[in-house]
């Protein structure tokens, strides 16, 4: 999945695809779904872990898509328009939850002391359940950038494409996100 | 969001009125003894109960939805396999003076709304003269209902007992003071009370399911869903022949018990506070395992290759068995603080 | 960035750690970070470290949305228009309580599990050998303590201005489930006192913590449904409610 410019051919393409969609194409619409759904509901429902049903999540993010396919125009491919809708829609979530309880949000560009070497045994074996719950405990913005590129295995041109950030703030993000789960894992 | 300017609201209900003639399941004739003397005692302080019936019948063909909200008083709907909504409504009121039973009898109305294949059933409370202020109002009113097979059925009660049996369409049952039962019910939403148990019998669902009581039992016997979220603060979790790919469990001072066979991939986590935790597993399914207690024990019938604990900031008191059993295909993650956690073979 | 370096000599300061780690260094930069990690144990914990996470991730277990979920969507979509989705809409302000109530004491909690271990390596983590800097935590440390105490105030102060509201209204609610609605939170308050004495004393422990923040989330919860219920009672009941009104207004 290209994140800079699409070519000519994809781009028509997703615009042909987007265009057979909106004018109520069953088909289109399934070809889009089946294509995207699993990865969707994997970050949705990781995004989202402890509150909101994943598949009412993934009903949102889709019917969200529908409806707004109307201002879709190739500026980016069609795969990536959808996972930035996904994963704004993802952060609103999280950050109105933040909000009401009165707690500082992270921002995507803050500048963040992060140590070089950290002390402490190497770790040995990664538990499923202690990596699920680390990265339950990311702040937001951190928590979209590992989930794309570490989990997801988008690269960090695609990652800062989907989020609106620089190539830099993407690696610097995961790397925090990294780092803070070393931290969370080597206490368990 | 919530409104903070709350207005007072009327006590409700005195608690006699309630249990009376709603005929339970189970009761066992220690409850029909102590019902009988509630009834002499409530007509002695509070007078004669008036009764009136309702019967009303509406055609909805095979789906159809109940969507009904009493007060005080018993709910129960069955399935079967007409076309109709059959509701009979039993007002009850008590009064010392004849004249003003009558006129909270009236008062007291059972609103039947019907939009479609939709009925809607509310109980609306007779108005209060001045002099009753402050004093609840007995009077309640007991509904006994059939649907046909396939409607979805949405009850709630403040006071009372709710049974819902052999419907097919969505169910959602729940009372504050009362017990909650559903049975039969391929797909079922949420069965929940405050104070009193839940029950669900032989249920399923395609998708989630919610049972939860605050102080009383919650019990599944028969479950299948995609997934089951249930608890309570002070009552037991008792959960048999489950079938669910995720399984969230809570009790804060109620043990808890689990027996299933676990799904390959499933993810499954119970937690209490002071209470117990059994996990009885019926099947080979391989699994990992994190189960903690701060200062009680755990215990594990099946063999665990432990991973390196390593003394990793763990006090002295930590009881942990943290490890994977054959291919470790499910999640079972089992935390208390003072209980003990057994997972045992059936 | 960093092929502006003297790729000869790579401190672990200047350590390109993440671009390392991703294998996105020119071959030069690549090769003096290796040589680099040959001698530098605790440089080369990270990188093991950090690895470890990635590759884990990677292979996290892959979730399936319900099949059936497509359908409901193109249900959804065909009756956009007339706005029904569920078969049983209930009133929104209750839902949205309830969800938002749940997200919130589930976010904070998971956020406190997630911070609190982080503080005990800060504290008692020994020196790494020879050649690495010292107190390189302390940084991360320090935001992660205030992102701790904040959550912790911020559970309070839920529990507190919820406690106010269910405290002026519980005597309107049926005294019978008023009390039973007490005697839960006296048990909830009880798991959250034994779950402090002992953190108090051993703060590092993993079940104490999250039994605190499990007992806080369950008060919440707890709290939250009373408030529901006292709403309820007033809704519930039309012609009283409009009496009461009337009654109350001064």
């Amino acid at each position: 999945m290209a994140s800079s410019k699409p070519s000519g051919d994809v781009r028509s393409a997703d615009l042909e695809l987007a265009g057979r969609i909106k004018s109520g194409d069953g088909a289109a619409f399934e070809a889009l779904y089946r294509q995207h759904a699993t990865r969707l509901y994997n970050l949705a429902s990781r995004m989202a872990a402890g509150g909101a049903d994943a598949e009412d999540l993934l009903q949102d993010i889709f019917l969200l898509a529908y409806r707004k396919l109307g201002s879709f125009r190739g500026d980016s491919s069609l795969g990536t328009w959808l996972y930035r809708l996904a994963m704004n829609h993802c952060l609103d979530i999280l950050r109105n939850r933040q909000t009401r309880m009165g707690q500082v949000t992270d921002s995507m560009d803050e500048p963040d002391a992060v140590p070089v070497a950290a002390p402490g045994p190497a770790l040995g074996s990664v538990s499923r359940i202690d990596l699920e719950r680390a990265i339950e405990a990311l702040p937001p913005a951190c928590r979209a950038a590992f989930l794309l590129h570490d989990v997801e295995g988008f690269g960090h041109l695609e990652v800062a494409d989907i989020l609106g950030v620089s190539e830099g703030t993407s690696k610097s993000q995961v790397h925090k996100a990294r780092l803070r789960i070393r931290a969370y894992l080597g206490t368990r | 969001m919530i409104d903070t300017r709350f207005l007072l609201s009327l006590v409700i209900t005195a608690v006699a009125a309630a249990p009376i003639g709603a005929a339970t399941r189970h009761a066992p004739p220690a409850n029909e003894r102590r019902a009988a003397w509630l009834n002499r005692y409530a007509e002695a302080r509070q007078g004669p109960e008036q009764t009136d019936r309702i019967l009303q019948a509406i055609k909805v063909g095979p789906g159809g939805t109940l969507d009904l909200s009493n007060i005080s008083g018993s709910v129960r709907v069955t399935g079967d396999d007409g076309g109709d909504i059959r509701i009979e409504a039993i007002k009850r009121v008590r009064h010392r003076d004849a004249d003003e039973a009558r006129r909270l009898l009236q008062e007291l109305r059972v609103d039947i709304t019907t939009v479609g294949g939709r009925v809607e059933v509310r109980t609306t409370y007779p108005r209060r003269t001045a002099g009753e202020r402050g004093r609840g109002i007995s009077a309640s009113v007991d509904y006994e209902i059939s649907v046909p097979a396939g409607a979805a059925v949405a009850v709630k009660t403040i006071s009372g007992d709710v049974s819902v049996t052999r419907v097919n369409g969505e169910v959602r049952a729940e009372a504050v003071s009362g017990d909650v039962s559903v049975s039969a019910t391929p797909n079922v939403a949420v069965a929940k009370t405050v104070s009193g148990n839940v029950t669900a019998r032989d249920v399923s669902a395609a998708g989630n399911v919610s049972l939860s009581s605050v102080s009383g039992t919650v019990a599944a016997i028969g479950l299948k869903a995609r997934s089951l979220e249930c608890g309570s603060v002070s009552g037991d979790v008792q959960l048999s022949s489950l079938q669910v790919e995720r399984l969230q469990v809570k009790s804060v001072s109620g043990n808890i018990e689990f027996q299933a066979v676990l799904a390959r991939g499933g993810r499954y986590d119970l937690t209490s506070h002071s209470g117990d935790v059994r996990v009885i597993l019926g099947s080979d399914t391989g699994f990992e395992l994190d189960a903690s207690t701060f200062s009680g024990s755990v215990r594990s019938d099946f063999p665990v290759t432990l991973r390196t604990d390593g003394g990793r900031g763990r006090g002295a008191s930590t009881r942990t068995i943290r490890g994977s059993y054959g291919d470790a295909s499910a999640i079972l993650a089992v935390q208390t603080f003072s209980g003990t956690v057994v997972i045992g073979r059936k | 960035m960093t092929s502006a370096r003297d790729a000869s000599k790579v401190n672990c300061h200047d350590l390109p750690v993440a671009d390392f780690v991703d294998g996105e260094l020119d071959p030069a930069v690549e090769r003096a970070v290796e040589r680099h990690l040959e001698g530098c144990p605790s440089c080369r914990a990270l990188v093991d470290d950090l690895r470890t996470v990635r590759a884990a991730a990677f292979t996290l277990e892959r979730l399936d949305p319900p099949p059936e979920l497509l359908g409901r969507i193109q249900a959804r979509i065909g009756t956009e228009g007339t706005g029904s989705g569920r078969v049983l809409p209930w009133p929104n302000t209750r839902e949205a309580w309830a969800v938002w109530l749940a997200a919130a004491a589930a976010l904070l909690l998971t956020t406190a599990i997630g911070i609190v271990p982080l503080l005990r390596q800060g504290g008692d983590a020994p020196q790494a050998s020879s050649g690495a800097p010292a107190a390189s935590g302390t940084a991360l440390i320090d935001s992660v303590e205030a992102d701790l105490q904040a959550a912790e105030s911020h559970y309070q102060k839920a529990i507190v201005g919820l406690e106010e509201i269910a405290r002026s209204d519980t005597s309107e609610l049926d005294p019978q489930v008023a009390a039973v609605l007490q005697k839960n939170l006296q048990v909830v308050d009880l798991a959250i006192d034994e779950s402090r004495a002992a953190l108090k004393a051993e703060p590092s422990n993993a079940p104490a913590q999250q039994g605190l923040f499990e007992a806080m989330r369950t008060k919440v919860a707890l709290l939250q449904q009373t408030v529901e219920l006292i709403n309820e009672m007033r809704k519930g009941n039309q012609a009283e409610a409009g009496r009461l009104m009337q009654d109350l207004s001064r």
